[in-house]
């Protein structure tokens, strides 16, 4: 079937069969960041946000999303000026080996968006569900804090 | 890439459930996904997306919580859920990763009542009233819908209503399990209604431990009039653990989960009590 999406405000126009997901897509598109995983909703690698709001594409058919916006790591950064979330995973080095960074850093933009100002519990709380197996999370939470700082300094967006 | 071969979008209830009873069994309601996409290994001829049907959001007023089923659980972790529906809020709380929550639906959750529902206990618990659509449209007491067999032919999920929470209620929702993206071994949930410190209603589900939810209405209303005391909360989940033989199998034993049974009640009950604002005496 024909789906319509929104990538990183730029639409598309895709045939995809009925029971093909949205990660399976997303990377047919070239949207790499979209890693795929686990294939059943528990890793978080597969994170976009669709609408704002951030979901796991492996557990989603891309017909489901069919008239959605959608986000993906490639959109944050504009006209070559790093996402202040990006910038705040740089400064603290908290990627890893990386395959979980694209999900953490778009669910720390969704967070951020809600709530300007978490608590380290609260960010804690938000990546619940974007797993790392690197284990390294305090540097995670470290870099969201810091970007919420940045952010709240007049950082855009 | 699943097997899904036709996906179809629903415009409005009715074409959705007349499309599922033209089709009949080889057609099936998608509403999240969230559980039907990953798991769902056998090739399904239809999906009707019933997402758009606009049976989305939550109404709170004349005392009562009605909630649209494509509501997502995200949704329902609200400020003002908290306090008109505090079961809702907090299963939704415990359902699985923020990543699920934003694209699964609590009648979605519903409608798979069957192992992997947290919510099926949650308002199995409450005493919702389940609103059905299709050719034999209805409304149902949910306890009612699980004597008669659950769900099937075109039903389709459209809303669930519960009371809204009022003084000396107290809800409990415990649920145990290897994490919270696994399914859970056992989940208890409790309603309490209580009065001078005793038990004016009382309602307890057990979840996770059979293919539905179990209600234990004749263990409940045996602790009506009584007062909430340690004993009273021990004394309720010897029985609901005493009632249920569940089954080994490669998650724990029978005995273990039987064991967890007493536990989860017992907790549920305690943080119902709590909730009502019972300070519990031995």
């Amino acid at each position: 079937m024909l789906i319509k999406l929104n990538v990183n405000g730029e639409a598309f126009e895709v045939e995809a069969p009925a029971g093909e997901t949205l990660v399976e897509v997303l990377r047919r598109l070239g949207f790499k960041s979209v890693k795929d995983g686990c294939y059943n909703g528990t890793c978080g690698g597969c994170t976009v946000l669709l609408d704002g709001r951030p979901v796991a594409s492996c557990i989603m058919l891309a017909a489901q999303a069919d008239g959605h916006s959608i986000t993906t790591l490639e959109g944050l950064a504009r006209g070559g000026e790093l996402h202040p979330v990006q910038e705040a995973f740089l400064e603290v080095n908290a990627p890893q080996c990386g395959f979980c960074t694209p999900g953490m850093m778009l669910t720390a933009v969704s967070l951020l968006r809600e709530n300007p100002n978490p608590t380290r519990e609260e960010i804690r709380e938000a990546i619940a569900g974007n797993t790392c197996r690197c284990s390294g999370y305090v540097s995670v939470v470290d870099a969201i804090s810091l970007a919420a700082k940045k952010m709240s300094e007049g950082g855009n967006r | 890439m699943k097997e899904f071969r036709q996906f179809v979008v629903a415009r409005s209830p009715e074409e959705a459930t007349q499309l599922k009873r033209s089709i009949g069994p080889g057609a099936l309601y998608l509403a999240g996904g969230t559980t039907f996409v990953p798991f769902v290994k056998a090739p399904v001829e239809v999906l009707i997306d019933v997402s758009r049907l606009g049976l989305s959001g939550v109404v709170v007023g004349g005392g009562k919580v009605a909630v649209g089923a494509t509501t997502r659980i995200a949704d329902l972790m609200v400020p003002e859920l908290r306090d008109t529906a505090p079961m809702l809020y907090k299963a939704g709380r415990r359902l699985a990763t923020p990543l699920v929550r934003n694209a699964a639906t609590v009648g979605g959750n519903l409608a798979y009542a069957f192992l992997p529902s947290d919510f099926g206990v949650a308002l199995l618990a409450t005493g919702a009233e389940i609103e059905i659509l299709g050719e034999s449209a209805r409304a149902v007491f949910i306890e009612d819908l699980l004597s008669d067999g659950w769900l099937g032919g075109d039903d389709l999920v459209s809303k669930i209503t519960l009371a809204a929470h009022g003084r000396g209620q107290g809800t409990g929702f415990a649920k145990f399990g290897r994490g919270e993206v696994d399914i859970a071994l056992v989940i208890g949930a409790v309603w309490l209604e209580a009065f001078g410190g005793e038990v004016r209603g009382l309602r307890i589900a057990v979840g996770q431990t059979s293919s539905m939810p179990v209600f234990l209405k004749e263990i409940a209303d045996g602790a009506v009039g009584k007062k909430v005391t340690r004993g009273l909360i021990e004394e309720v989940s010897d029985l609901a653990s005493g009632s249920m033989e569940p089954r080994d199998d490669y998650r724990a034993s029978g005995d273990y989960k039987k064991n967890l049974i007493r536990v989860m009640v017992g907790r549920a009950f305690a943080e119902a009590a709590g909730e009502a604002g019972i300070k519990i005496a031995d």
